[in-house]
């Protein structure tokens, strides 16, 4: 059975709604010959900039809704399909209403807003292909626990692994301490690269691995308790890595949709004003 | 135990921190949204509206450049001469009053694409045009400078609605450099069809004929002729489908004894000529610099006078200078028994031998008779027989010349001006150079002509075999009505210098 997907939510009726609405335009635009060729500011070209400019509204006003709990206006899950796919209308929509006349040679509003649509419309599409990928991916990383089960886990490795190496004596105590205070990331921003190689408990592992060859049961069993404390911070690591590429498309959406809404309306009052 | 909760409160903090939202996401927006809009709406709309509200925007130094760039309303352009500027205005626009410009030129934030060459040195000037905030582009903000410009009709005497757009509506600007060039040579050709198609009912006296595309739907062309009815000035006469037109002319020129492909006799033998040995294209390459007898002609129309010195002419100009100059001549040979020596190097004679005659031409120098008769026969053998008559419609007149003149007791003639060429087609945007790749015979039946009469203009079909409508068509260029046709004309003008144009005339 294929997993109905935000794409496919009702009967893919969304994804009939933006095939309209661009094929709309484009044979409109295709049989629309103004004077001196396409652009912005023939009825057709308003038109499309009208419904581009009530679209770019409605689709930021999903952040409304997400938050709006209580609200009846539909489900938020077909309001997220709608939203993916009126996103990817409004770029036909919007670059139809340029007439393919933009200036980008010199800085000026025109540009700048649909640049700024066009980049706010391919974070989204990053962040679709993102949530169609990786939430999978992640629950089969954390395959029915949670990350403060993973937690819980690794702390008590750590209590267990103490009582062990206080009880071996020798470098152990504390190899084990500096195995016990590995970070998960170097830094905040270190998640989204690839995880620390080698880190505290790696050493500890590499370390105890060799040791244990001797036969020593109580090494044996700290190695396997600091392997195990190796394959959790793995787990984790992997698991916020892939959650921030999850998350990190919104960190563009999101501020560049607020810009476009402000280019936005800059461009539609400075047209008129310089009508 | 100290490590043991160090440990725990560590990866419980960096978790606690890990599991935040990434990235600033509500800051940024707020930066971005206050940011974008301040700059390119707040900042841009004070400063075009209000800038008393934001001293700090002023620049003076820019504003003194702006204010200085923009043409003065009081005065008409310096390339025109008052008289006929005043003539000319389609609106009185002294009054016209531009709008202080825009602190700091902030609103070019809005200029959605590059102005024409013509308007980029008001590219920081937005006011200029935009003179009304919330309105769209007004005639008079363009009227202000462009004051010569014509209307399509005369307002006064036609009112033709549909005639009442903007400028704006057709001169679409902020298109790149070139654009408004382009747009003025390419009108798209259903709006001129509009109202041509159906001229007459939006002008029911108009002589205009309906025309929607050049490629099927266009009349045939009128040619500007002189009114062959005695009146001075011109009319405009539609070419026949078959035939040739004619426009009367004093001249006697065939082109096709000149353009013999077996060649011409001339001076040096036989001569094949073509048709830029007479016509060379003018500076502008509209048309060709006029035909002159000094430079076209007289190599071998040559005026010669006296068999015995082979190079001596008479001039090409008026009748008594011609009278006087034989009249002295043939006193000097009398007075002093001999013939003056060949003022330059010799060249043929140009008196034909006639049928019967089997020795040289006579030598009037040396015939019987005194001065007066020997010019009387030279003056008549030039007139009527080898020289003038050649050319121009020569009248012999009774009576004496131009009292006190050397030639006034010689026979008296009459040369019957040689109307001045004009401009067959003066309303059709066309130029020679743009049409240099085909060859003259291409369009014009000059080889075939054997009157000077012949108005050598071709008709519509020969311009449709290069020329499609608006419509491309495989092999022909795509013809706009703006490729040929302007809007705003002035009314009928006559060019100077056209193809086939004779210089002045010997009268």
């Amino acid at each position: 059975m294929t997993r109905e997907t935000l794409l496919s939510a009702y009967g893919f009726r969304y994804l009939k709604l933006m095939t309209f609405l661009s094929t709309a335009s484009a044979v409109a635009y295709a049989w629309h010959q103004p004077r001196g060729g396409a652009n912005g500011g023939t009825w057709l070209g308003y038109t499309l900039g009208t419904v581009g400019a009530l679209l770019i509204v409605w689709l930021i006003l999903l952040g409304a809704r997400k938050r709006a709990y209580r609200t009846r206006i539909g489900t938020l899950r077909g309001w997220l399909s709608a939203h993916v796919y009126l996103g990817l209308a409004l770029a036909i929509i919007g670059t139809l209403h340029t007439g393919f006349q933009i200036n980008f040679r010199e800085l000026n509003v025109h540009a700048l807003s649909y640049v700024l649509m066009m980049l706010v419309i391919a974070s989204g599409i990053w962040g679709v292909a993102a949530y169609l990928r990786n939430p999978l991916r992640m629950s089969e990383l954390l395959n029915g626990r949670n990350l403060s089960g993973l937690q819980t886990g690794l702390t008590a490795v750590d209590e267990d692994s103490r009582v062990l190496a206080a009880s071996l004596g020798g470098q152990w105590p504390g190899l084990i301490e500096e195995s016990a205070r590995a970070r998960l990331f170097s830094s905040p921003l270190g998640r989204l690269s690839r995880p620390p190689r080698n880190c505290a408990t790696g050493r500890a592992v590499a370390a105890l691995r060799e040791a244990s060859l001797g036969g020593d049961a109580g090494l044996r069993e700290l190695y396997a308790l600091q392997v195990r404390r190796a394959r959790l911070l793995a787990e984790m690591r992997d698991f916020l890595h892939t959650k921030a590429w999850t998350d990190l498309w919104l960190v563009f959406h999101v501020p560049l949709s607020f810009a476009l809404l402000a280019a936005l309306i800059a461009h539609i009052v400075s047209v008129f004003l310089y009508w | 135990m100290a490590g043991h909760t160090d440990n725990q409160s560590a990866v419980v903090r960096e978790l606690a921190r890990l599991k935040r939202p990434l990235g600033m996401r509500r800051l940024l927006s707020w930066v971005l949204f206050v940011g974008v809009l301040g700059v390119f709406l707040g900042l841009p709309g004070v400063a075009s509206l209000r800038a008393a509200w934001a001293p700090f925007l002023a620049e003076p130094a820019q504003e003194a450049r702006v204010l200085a760039a923009r043409p003065d309303p009081q005065k008409p352009p310096d390339y025109i001469e008052a008289s006929t500027a005043s003539a000319w205005h389609l609106a009185d626009q002294t009054d016209h009053a531009y709008p202080p410009p825009t602190a700091a030129g902030l609103d070019r934030v809005w200029n959605p694409g590059p102005l024409s060459a013509a308007h980029a040195p008001w590219s920081d000037d937005c006011k200029i045009c935009h003179s009304t905030p919330f309105k769209r582009v007004q005639d008079a903000d363009c009227l202000g400078c462009h004051k010569l410009i014509h209307a399509h009709v005369d307002p006064d005497r036609i009112d033709v609605p549909a005639l009442a757009a903007r400028c704006a509506s057709c001169h679409q600007e902020h298109r790149g450099s070139f654009a408004l060039a382009e747009q003025n040579r390419h009108a798209v050709g259903s709006d001129c069809a509009d109202c041509h198609s159906e001229i007459r009912t939006h002008y029911p006296e108009t002589r205009t004929r309906p025309v929607s595309d050049f490629a099927d739907a266009h009349p045939q062309f009128r040619v500007q002729l002189r009114h062959d009815n005695g009146k001075r000035g011109f009319q405009r006469v539609r070419l026949p489908e078959k035939g040739m037109l004619k426009e009367a002319t004093t001249l006697k020129f065939p082109h096709d004894v000149h353009l013999k492909r077996s060649g011409v006799r001339g001076p040096a033998g036989k001569q094949h000529m073509k048709c830029a040995d007479c016509h060379a294209p003018d500076a502008d390459g509209v048309s060709f610099q006029p035909v002159t007898m000094a430079a076209h002609c007289q190599s071998c129309h040559a005026l010669k006078m006296e068999p015995a010195l082979s190079n001596r002419e008479v001039p090409h100009g008026p009748v008594p200078a011609v009278l006087d100059t034989l009249r002295e001549f043939y006193v000097f040979v009398a007075t002093t028994g001999t013939v003056p020596r060949e003022p330059g190097p010799l060249t043929d004679t140009v008196l034909v031998r006639r049928p019967g005659e089997s020795r040289a031409p006579r030598v009037f120098a040396t015939a019987a008779g005194d001065a007066h008769s020997r010019a009387s026969a030279s003056a008549i053998e030039l007139f009527e027989k080898t020289a003038c008559v050649v050319c121009h419609d020569v009248k012999r007149l009774a009576g004496k010349g131009k009292p006190d003149t050397p030639g006034a007791d010689l026979p008296q003639w009459k040369i019957a001006p040689v109307p001045k060429a004009h401009g067959f087609m003066p309303k059709a945007l066309f130029t020679h150079s743009a049409h240099s790749t085909a060859s003259c015979e291409t369009c014009h039946a000059a080889r075939t002509s054997d009157h000077a009469e012949e108005v050598l203009m071709p008709g519509i079909k020969t311009c449709r075999d290069c020329h499609a409508g608006s419509s491309p068509a495989p092999d022909k260029v795509a013809s706009d009505c703006g490729l040929c046709h302007g809007f705003h004309w002035p009314g009928t003008t006559v060019h100077a210098a056209v193809p086939g144009s004779v210089e002045g005339n010997p009268q």
